[in-house]
């Protein structure tokens, strides 16, 4: 199944919105998604896990890339996330605590 | 041909096992198997989700190290558990498929991933064939 993506920008950050499992199979299009924003010229990522009701390490590896990514530009990525899937894998791997993390969009772009 | 998911119970009735390719497309059907599989053990959600990690890491491990042909997922019905073993062919001796972009960065594999889920697990490699095993047990 592929993923749903989109963009946003709010508050001087671009937003990607991310829908569905982010796997071996899938995880290629976050990937892309996220190279898309950067040649836009984005360096301030927020990716909003909210409607990921799976990740596995493919997932992880691709959004520890894009952080290290947007630090060497200069920029920042930061997720959002709520309790579930994505808390776990990122809790048991300790990659919680290498992102910027927030149980919201709004918290993250400093909206709210 | 097109090679296609199936998947049966065992005539001891006490495992269930589904086969796919050695395809990325499959894992979100080995996921959805093994979760619905453990919801009618009675596992605890929380343990569900671990175990489809578990078995989505286990095969996506597979088919990263180049394994061709397919990959067996069986789940033995055991008292307060279901013990897990993924068996797959050799991988192709000078390929493997690279792995995620930036995995190198990511602070442990995938086997240690399952073993930080279900501290049992193992690796063997034999014969042809590889087999991750583990228990899912409260």
């Amino acid at each position: 199944m592929d993923l749903v993506l989109g963009s946003r920008s709010e508050n001087g950050w671009a937003v990607l919105e991310v829908q569905g499992e982010v796997d071996l199979y899938t995880s290629s299009q976050l990937r892309d998604a996220i190279l898309r924003l950067a040649e836009e010229g984005e360096n301030r990522i927020v990716i909003d896990l909210n409607n990921v009701s799976f990740m596995d390490s493919s997932g992880l590896g691709v959004l520890v890339a894009g952080l290290k990514r947007a630090r060497e530009r200069g920029g920042e990525l930061a997720l959002v996330f709520g309790e579930g899937s994505v808390q776990k894998v990122l809790g048991i791997t300790g990659l919680d605590k290498v992102f910027p993390t927030h149980g919201s969009v709004g918290g993250a772009t400093g909206r709210t | 041909m097109e090679q296609r998911a199936t998947d049966r119970i065992d005539a001891a009735g006490s495992t269930v096992s589904i086969t796919i390719p050695a395809d990325p497309a499959y894992v979100g059907t080995v996921r959805y198997f093994a979760a619905t599989v453990a919801r009618h053990a009675g596992l605890e959600e929380e343990l569900t989700d671990h175990l489809r990690l578990a078995v989505s890491e286990a095969c996506a491990e597979a088919m990263e190290a180049g394994v061709t042909g397919s990959i067996r997922v069986a789940l033995s019905l055991e008292p307060g558990g279901i013990g897990v073993e993924v068996t797959s062919g050799s991988a192709r001796p000078e390929s493997g498929a690279p792995g995620p972009e930036g995995s190198e960065l990511v602070p442990m594999d995938r086997l240690q991933l399952i073993r930080a889920l279900f501290p049992d697990a193992e690796s063997d490699q034999g014969r042809g064939t590889k087999v991750v095993r583990f228990t899912a047990r409260p």
